[in-house]
């Protein structure tokens, strides 16, 4: 009898679902829908998901014309450079920070280490201003540095995520490595790391949203639109009344957005595990 | 799953790649066109030099300048432009920076602080930073005087715009000079008569509702009017801009705050009841959620007179080239400049609250005579030479109004071509109609806390018109908000002006 | 040999840990220090250090006299009562998303997808659907008969129910992510149970499964404050706090007084009663999590 009555409640819940899920989806659609859209059909009612007739100019106008005097390909390619210095240097910095954390012994770690987690309490605004500072002193603002350098001193919540996975790794791996001989950076390169690659895996995705969707730093560190990265240059061209065109910034949303999704999709295993780790681990 | 973590390594270690070759070509090209230049410089310096008998500029010394402004239409002159300058200076490079958007000045300020190179800032009168100014600004009054400039002469009373306890903090470039924008089609459905110079802001007011088109359930279809520096939120200098031409003064003569003055609240009222009582103009909320832009929106019918600059006139080929502006209203000459209203019967007519636009040199620059000269050339001689595809009324009385008149028919199109624009000679002729008579807020300007007053009053204002204070109330809670302000910072201007006069 | 041996471990270990304790060191600890001390002074960033002045807890006394400030704590506080309902609703998607459906996977992601865009993108997209007379929102609901539908982000009253609307679809995937997770813990010998004693589904869900997943709520319910209280980007793109105070927060006033005013000491001292009432907030969670979150 339950066989019979499952499949009625299954194919129930999946209708409701993914109306739900339309309405969750509706406003990507629009956005890509309005960015193929002639600029006066836009605010038409009702709306046409696929516009007709198709209309690239938005494209063509964020990827050819200069916008703030530089095409967006600039903008894009500031962002994937960010991303990428971004995600090395953090990988590096946290796995390093974790291995340390976990794997060798020495006093005072722990208390260091509850100290470094106990400063994810600390609101942002806290350290924003005078880390500004810090940044001017050095003259990293309106540089890319300003952005990237940060990732080098290892995230709190990277450390931390590596860390727990780190410690489920079984010590009797490093024991046997030292009396082969090996220093303990042999043993976190050769050893750890390749062992630790699902973990890994995670954070590059967590990173790279992170990193390719950053506004704030952004905001607060670069001056000179040739530094622009993506979200920053839609903010500031949709800000321009003089030129702002409704097809054309949704068409910038649509190449900002894409990169990531598509990542997303390719690898939306490792990074559902990485949310559900720390989730639970919190 | 190995497989897909290499491919993530792989791609990361390519981009990186790619990202370091890009880096390290924009830097290899630069230097390389450095060295280029800066032989030629100094062969061609000589000459010109020579003519110019004040500043002298060392045609050896190779300077980049970073020119920082908010509006994307310099870049359009600059483009145009700067092979003349570079002629002159071969020796020195411009390189602007456009930050378009809300966030100008809170950039430019911290990019100040942070200590970055900036040589040159686009300001404003109204935006010019008196209360910091010489924080952010260097006198430039030593090269004026070196260079032999007549200031006075060529900018007549606009100049004092940028004069702070008595320091020259820019030159004015252009005049951003008001206007009333009326829609006559609107007039002539209503049947009402086109504005006279004679008219006051009472009948101002009273037209908007006239011409105010409501549903039946009360709801403005068609706002009969619009304020252009409503679409910047600011309140208290929307206002008391108002006021002025009944000469009221945000400051009196003594430099204390005068915010008892009957003709601020009046002003007050009349936006507070136009936007939030007679709804015959769109709420600051109402700008903000539906993007509204002052003139693009007067376009598509949304109001009928619209309090914005005069200068308008000369854009209105671009905005009929962009869509903006129909055509078929564009051919009908539907739009129409009136002056300003008086305050009331008994005041001055034709008076018009001017802005200016104009440039000023950065206190972080380390070439200041380069940053003076560049000023010079971009206020006067640049705005002649860009006249026929960056359109600005010049601030300066001395330059050639008729290339002026002339060049302006042209303009820029899409494709790069300076093509010749429609006649607009009536527009013109309001728009450059000489018994116009341009006031300005001089106390503002002569007390430099004016700015540090005026931001802790919009604190109040704001909410007024959003209904969540009266004007009674914020008045009162303003003059007690700003009485420590004014008691500190007076005291710390008369000392400046004390120590001055030793 | 030995004592050699422990020294290298230990240089190791610093080493190991060296960037991280730099960074911590900098970037944390000075700032901490640096930003309580500037907290009592009346810095203004353009001024420079030269006008700098000690006024106590001068700072401390205006913020609470200072209506932009009590304004938007009230707000936060307003954007705070519902949480308890995205978080019910992340969970109810969680448990339907768990009974097993025809194209789960697809669900889910279509569901965390507003996660990874970019602030910008999800304010930009909303202020168009939420455009009072031309986005598509109002046209729907106008289309239903209503004459003057809301102004949304132009009205006092609505401005926060378009700002939770815009909330609430861009968390809810996350939030159920870390809810499916949870689930898949609960042993499932539980409902198996309930199921022979005869038990409706209504009641599984609200004496197996709330009880049982209250380690990952209170999760989310500490998470989702702090995050509230941190929250400026998408008030800055969508309504820059506007109309008046309706929509400040504090984390956007703080950036406001600090980045365009310059007035760094008032910025700094907000922050520092910014973190005191996320402390007070977590640690109340923190004690009160004993009364309702069952650990196994």
């Amino acid at each position: 009898m339950t066989k019979t009555k499952a499949p009625v409640m299954k194919i129930i819940r999946t209708i409701i679902m993914f109306l739900i899920s339309y309405c969750m989806l509706y406003p990507f659609l629009w956005m890509v829908a309005a960015s193929l859209t002639q600029e006066r059909q836009i605010f038409n009612y009702p709306f046409k998901l696929i516009p007709n007739p198709l209309n690239f100019e938005g494209y063509i106008d964020v990827w050819t014309r200069t916008t703030l005097g530089f095409p967006m390909v600039v903008y894009f390619f500031n962002s994937i450079k960010i991303t990428a210095i971004g995600l090395a240097g953090s990988i590096l910095s946290c796995s390093l920070a974790a291995y340390g954390y976990s794997k060798i012994k020495f006093p005072g770690r722990d208390k260091i280490f509850l100290l470094k987690l106990s400063t994810m309490m600390i609101p942002g605004q806290v350290l924003m201003l005078p880390n500004f500072l810090i940044y001017r002193y050095l003259g990293l603002v309106d540089t890319h540095a300003a952005l990237w350098l940060p990732t080098l001193f290892g995230a709190t919540f990277g450390t931390f995520f590596l860390r727990q996975f780190f410690t489920t790794i079984p010590m009797e791996l490093n024991e046997s490595a030292e009396i082969d001989g090996a220093g303990n950076l042999r043993i976190f390169w050769q050893i750890i790391m390749p062992l630790a690659k699902p973990a890994l895996a995670t954070l590059v995705i967590f990173n790279f949203m992170g990193l390719w969707n950053n506004y704030e730093s952004p905001l607060i560190y670069l001056r000179s639109p040739k530094l622009y990265t993506m979200p920053l240059a839609l903010k500031v061209i949709s800000d321009d009344k003089d030129i702002i065109k409704y097809a054309g910034v949704m068409a910038g949303s649509v190449s900002a957005a894409l990169p990531v999704l598509l990542v997303f999709i390719a690898a939306q295993k490792y990074f559902i595990e990485g949310i559900t780790v720390t989730g639970i681990k919190g | 799953m190995h497989k897909w973590f290499r491919n993530v390594c792989s791609i990361m270690l390519v981009s990186v790649m790619t990202a370091g070759i890009l880096a390290g070509c924009g830097t290899g090209s630069k230097n390389s066109s450095d060295t280029t230049t800066a032989t030629t410089a100094a062969a061609k310096q000589g000459e010109t030099s020579a003519e110019k008998k004040g500043i002298v500029i060392d045609p050896n010394k190779k300077v980049t300048l970073k020119f920082f402004s908010g509006a994307a239409v310099n870049k359009t002159e600059l483009d145009a432009t700067l092979s003349d300058f570079n002629t002159k200076y071969p020796n020195i490079t411009v390189d602007p920076v456009i930050i378009t958007g809300a966030d100008f000045a809170d950039k430019l300020k911290t990019s100040i602080v942070a200590g970055e190179q900036i040589d040159i800032i686009e300001v404003g009168s109204s935006t010019l930073e008196r209360a910091n100014a010489e924080n952010i600004y260097l006198p430039i009054d030593e090269y004026v005087k070196k260079d032999g400039w007549d200031v006075e002469k060529e900018y007549g009373d606009v100049i004092k715009q940028y004069t702070v306890n008595n320091k020259l903090y820019g030159i004015p470039k252009y005049l951003a000079a008001a206007g009333v924008w009326y829609n006559k089609k609107h007039f002539d459905e209503m049947k009402i008569a086109y504005p006279t110079a004679d008219w006051t802001w009472d009948e101002f007011f009273e037209l908007a509702k006239k011409l105010t088109v409501k549903d039946a359930s009360g709801k403005t279809t068609r706002y009969g009017a619009f304020h252009w520096n409503f679409m910047t939120n600011a309140v208290t200098s929307t206002v008391y801009e108002v006021a002025m031409y009944g000469g009221y003064q945000f400051l009196k003569d003594d430099g204390s705050p005068n915010l008892d003055d009957p003709k601020f609240k009046k002003a007050a009222e009349y936006f507070y009841n136009a936007t939030l009582v007679d709804k015959t103009m769109p709420t600051l909320a109402e700008i903000t959620a539906e993007k509204m832009h002052y003139m693009y929106d007067m376009y598509k019918g949304r109001w009928s007179m619209l309090v914005a600059g005069r200068n308008t006139a000369m854009f209105l080929d671009i905005h009929r080239m962009n869509g903006q502006l129909t055509a078929e209203d564009d051919d009908a000459n539907i739009y129409a400049i009136a002056p300003l209203p008086r305050w009331d019967k008994n005041s001055p007519k034709k008076l018009s609250y001017d802005n200016s636009v104009g440039d000023a040199v950065c206190k972080n620059t380390k070439n200041p005579e380069e940053a003076y000269v560049f000023v010079k050339w971009h206020t006067t001689d640049s705005l002649v030479l860009s006249s026929k595809v960056s359109h600005r009324l010049p601030a300066s009385k001395q330059l050639d109004t008729k290339t002026l008149l002339e060049n302006w028919t042209y303009y820029k199109n899409k494709d790069g071509q300076v093509v010749k624009g429609k006649d607009r000679g009536e527009l013109y002729t309001a728009m450059l109609d000489p018994e116009i008579k341009a006031i300005f807020p001089e106390n503002v300007a002569k007390y430099p806390y004016a700015t540090l007053l005026r931001d802790a009053v919009e604190k109040n204002m704001t909410l007024v018109m959003t209904g969540e204070m009266s004007i009674d109330d914020a008045i009162a809670k303003s003059k007690t908000d700003i009485q420590p302000i004014y008691e500190k910072e007076k005291k710390k201007f008369d000392e400046e002006v004390a120590k001055a006069a030793k | 040999m030995i004592i050699k041996r422990r020294t290298r471990t230990i240089i190791d270990g610093y080493l190991f840990i060296l960037p991280n304790l730099v960074g911590f060191l900098v970037f944390t600890l000075f700032s901490v220090i640096f930003s309580l001390t500037i907290s009592f002074t009346s810095w203004d960033m353009i001024k420079g250090f030269k006008d700098i002045e000690f006024i106590g807890i001068q700072n401390y006394i205006d913020i609470f006299k200072d209506k932009w400030f009590v304004d938007s704590l009230m707000n936060n506080v307003y954007f705070l009562l519902f949480i308890p309902v995205q978080i019910f609703l992340a969970l109810l998607v969680a448990v339907v998303l768990n009974g097993k459906i025809y194209g789960s996977k697809l669900v889910r992601t279509i569901f965390y997808m507003p996660q990874i865009t970019n602030v910008v993108i999800i304010s930009l997209l909303w202020s168009m659907l939420l455009n009072p007379s031309k986005g598509i929102i109002n046209k729907i609901i106008m289309s239903f008969g209503v004459v003057n539908p809301p102004m949304w982000l132009g009205s006092t009253l609505w401005v926060k129910p378009a700002i939770i609307l815009m909330m609430t679809w861009g968390g809810l995937g996350y939030n159920m992510i870390l809810y499916l997770s949870g689930l898949q813990s609960i042993p499932t010998s539980l409902y198996e149970a309930a199921d022979i004693d005869g038990a409706s589904a209504f009641k599984k869900f609200f004496k197996i499964t709330i009880p049982m997943i209250s380690p990952t709520t209170f999760f989310v319910l500490i998470m989702s404050i702090i995050s509230n209280f941190q929250m400026w980007s998408n008030i800055q793109i969508l309504t820059n706090g506007g109309p008046g105070t309706a929509s400040t927060v504090i984390s956007f006033y703080i950036y406001s007084q600090a980045f365009r005013y310059g007035k760094m000491g008032y910025a700094c001292s907000m922050s520092w009663i910014l973190f005191l009432i996320v402390l007070v907030f977590t640690l109340i969670q923190w004690r009160g999590q004993k009364k309702w979150v069952n650990y196994m």
